[in-house]
């Protein structure tokens, strides 16, 4: 039995759990300043172009982009400013996929 | 009688969380999968795998840390990673904190312990239509994403040996398109569209400049505060 891997899990448990509950644990109790409030109200926003971004134009710690990921994401996108319809999203998203890898 | 009304209605949202979960669990069934494969063929066993969902709960860490394991890193190395993956749930945590006011410190852990990259975007659709966040409803998404993705490794690990294609069926564009669809909800919502598109581009940028000079999950960092730097800041 690899002792590191079950060490590895006990550390990283930790290191995800802290970042994770001490902000919604602590913020909450305190009136935070104007400011920082609109600051966090943006976060959503920005945090997930950042998680569309890196998926759509980084690979290897690189800027490329891939054409068939490029269509795909744009149907994906017309999809869901149309219908307000998650699911339906992700299956348009992973049909044209398939399709565009069928065909290029 | 309005006592009954009130557990009835607090059922009813428990419930309605884990439906308003339910378009995400498909993405996040594929990755799990993938991950479950990767850290079988890594080396880990099914234990070891699972156990990782249960404690770590934190997929682009998972993939990493199988590989580093693979290439024999060192104990320190491998958590200090994890840290640096994870760490965007920080701005997570600290975005959602505020419609938990009411909760006490107990609940809050709860809420933060599963917090992931799609139950923060989930509670965050919710931000802008209301004052706070019901409990339940929380634990609703937060229990069924996280029994989705134990699941999800443990079968990805158990078959791993059946060689399965998943990319040839578009599968592995799943969490892209989840991410899409999130992100456009979350534009929608917001009223003013000239700054939501102010944020995005800024956002984009901070990220591709940083990336020259940090790791893709550094630069997401950065390029997430930069950009609710910009949407607080044009806000008057």
């Amino acid at each position: 039995m690899n002792m590191n891997i079950w060490y590895i899990i006990l550390g990283g448990c930790a290191v995800t759990l802290l970042p994770r509950v001490l902000p919604v644990m602590l913020i909450s109790k305190i009136n935070l300043n104007d400011r920082v409030v609109k600051f966090l109200k943006y976060i959503p926003i920005s945090i997930l172009t950042a998680l569309v971004a890196s998926e759509l134009l980084i690979s290897n710690n690189k800027f490329s982009m891939s054409n068939s990921v490029i269509i795909a994401s744009i149907i994906t996108a017309l999809v869901a400013v149309k219908k307000n319809n998650l699911l339906l999203t992700v299956i348009f998203g992973v049909i044209s996929m398939a399709v565009l890898r069928f065909i290029f | 009688m309005v006592e009954q009304n009130k557990v009835y209605l607090n059922k009813d949202s428990f419930r309605n969380g884990v439906r308003d979960c339910i378009p995400t669990l498909f993405g996040y069934l594929s990755i799990g999968f993938a991950c479950g494969v990767v850290s079988k063929s890594c080396g880990m066993t099914i234990l070891e795998t699972v156990a990782m969902s249960i404690f770590v709960y934190a997929g682009s860490s998972q993939f990493i840390a199988a590989s580093m394991i693979l290439s024999l890193a060192t104990v320190p190395s491998v958590i200090i990673t994890i840290f640096l993956v994870n760490l965007r749930h920080l701005l997570m945590s600290a975005s959602i904190a505020p419609k938990f006011k009411n909760n006490s410190l107990l609940k809050n852990f709860t809420v933060g312990a599963l917090l992931t990259d799609e139950t923060f975007a989930l509670a965050s659709s919710k931000l802008n239509s209301k004052d706070t966040i019901d409990y339940k409803w929380m634990m609703g998404i937060n229990l069924t994403a996280y029994i989705n993705w134990v699941l999800a490794t443990f079968i990805g690990a158990y078959f791993s040996s059946l060689i399965y294609d998943y990319k040839k069926f578009g599968l592995d564009f799943a969490l892209t398109a989840m991410f899409i669809g999130l992100l456009i909800s979350s534009v929608k919502e917001n009223s003013k569209i000239k700054r939501s598109i102010l944020i995005m581009v800024s956002s984009v940028l901070a990220l591709i400049i940083s990336i020259k000079f940090f790791s893709v999950n550094t630069g997401i960092m950065i390029a997430a505060i930069f950009g609710a730097f910009i949407g607080g800041i044009t806000e008057k």
